[in-house]
């Protein structure tokens, strides 16, 4: 398996959430935060990239995902289902030529998540994207606890770069 | 200004489904247009209805025959025309339909000003077609647009973020993800759909065959648990509750 990249949204904690999944996918966890939280510090990964970007920019956020992809040799990128996970993981994957599986809407999000988990992820793992309010053993113990560790329901896109390894 | 609003079809939400294996059995299955997709041919009928610079509104659809279903219903609403993208799987992902009608815009030489579709395809229950296409094109969008004012060369939207609305700016040619609360769609009267029967339709070949994603596992949700209901005075029926709980659900 490839390397990962996790897309990091301040205040997002479905973004720590992916890092079990990420971890669990195997090869090397890298990070792109999208904005300017301090967070980067603490995220459990190899390598933390950082953009500041404030407001709704989908067209700067799908630049900086495919550059964090070049930098990072990612093969497989996770992005929250936010509202900008959901404009910006089309993008990217239509600008790196890879494949998209989605959420849909927030009323999907996570059994669409978990369905997703189902098809490779363990059963730990999947439990750990089930537990509300926990980062996954991102962040938790850390000094500092990052923001983005907040209890949530929100599921995950997988967005694939090119050369992606499928699930199935 | 040429306007492009995308019309897929989708089961009728009023329908039943039939599970098949690893999909849904199209044969049986009552289509309509996409009602997200409604609103974008409503908008693009209603800017032409509302400007002088509009030349043409033109609806395109990717699918096997319900896409003509929805086609001719976005015609009945007022395009001037349709195009058909010719694809037999009915169940293809985002990315494929995508791509297909990005590069028929392409092929084409159409130059459209504004592409309008449904921020969700409920089919599927997916938003990435809509930014894929403006990447494929290298456009901007906007997502979950409630609110749009089209000027000269630019668009203001306002959409939907994490619990608020906000207003944005983008130049044209773009793309707008149509919500709902948009606009009314109108219902096409009896002459309206006989005359959408005569408009032109286009019918091309999908550009790509293949989809980026196959289904390899199928599944309806599971059905929900049987309820018991438990009567009584309060303290009857907290009892009782923590007799369920302890005895037969033994959670307790």
């Amino acid at each position: 398996m490839g390397n990962t990249l996790v897309i990091v949204e301040p205040n997002q904690d479905a973004s720590m959430q992916m890092f079990t999944a990420a971890k669990e996918l195997g090869g090397d966890v890298h990070a792109l935060v999208l904005g300017t939280c301090d967070c980067a510090s603490v995220l459990p990964c190899s390598t933390a990239y950082q953009v500041a970007i404030d407001r709704y920019t989908p067209l700067a956020a799908t630049e900086a995902i495919a550059k964090a992809i070049e930098l990072s040799g990612a093969t497989t990128v996770l992005i929250a289902a936010t509202q900008i996970g959901r404009d910006v993981a089309p993008r990217v994957a239509a600008k790196c030529g890879g494949a998209l599986l989605g959420a849909g809407n927030t009323r999907a999000e996570r059994h669409q998540c978990l369905g997703m988990a189902q098809r490779d992820i363990s059963d730990d793992t999947r439990r750990g994207l089930e537990r509300q309010g926990d980062c996954g053993g991102g962040c938790g113990g850390a000094p500092t606890r990052c923001g983005a560790c907040l209890p949530s329901s929100a599921g995950c896109v997988l967005a694939a770069a090119a050369g992606w390894l499928p699930f199935a | 200004m040429k306007i492009l609003a995308i019309t897929n079809a989708v089961p009728d939400p009023r329908g039943t489904l039939k599970l098949g294996d690893n999909h849904i059995e199209p044969s049986g299955v009552k289509w309509a247009i996409n009602p997200y997709d409604e609103y974008a041919a409503e908008q693009a009928v209603q800017l032409r209805e509302q400007r002088d610079d509009v030349e043409e509104v033109v609806a395109i659809a990717v699918g096997g025959d319900e896409a003509v279903t929805a086609l001719r219903h976005a015609m009945a609403m007022g395009a001037d025309r349709g195009i058909h993208i010719v694809c037999d799987d009915v169940w293809h992902d985002d990315m494929f339909v995508a791509k297909c009608i990005a590069d028929a815009i392409g092929a084409s030489g159409d130059s459209y000003d504004l592409i309008l579709c449904g921020k969700t395809n409920l089919s599927r229950d997916s938003e990435s077609m809509g930014p894929a296409i403006a990447e494929f094109l290298g456009m901007p969008h906007v997502g979950s647009v409630i609110a749009l004012e089209v000027g000269d060369g630019i668009a203001k939207a306002t959409h939907r973020v994490a619990g608020s609305n906000e207003t944005v700016e983008i130049k044209l040619p773009g793309l707008i993800m149509c919500d709902k609360t948009l606009v009314d769609p109108r219902y096409p009267p009896l002459p309206k759909v006989m005359q959408a029967r005569k408009k032109p339709l286009e019918t091309i070949e999908p550009s790509t065959e293949k989809a980026s994603t196959t289904i390899v596992d199928f599944k309806m949700p599971p059905e929900k648990g049987s309820c018991t209901m438990i009567e009584g005075s309060a303290q009857e029926m907290a009892t009782e509750l923590l007799r369920v709980l302890r005895e037969e659900a033994k959670v307790l």
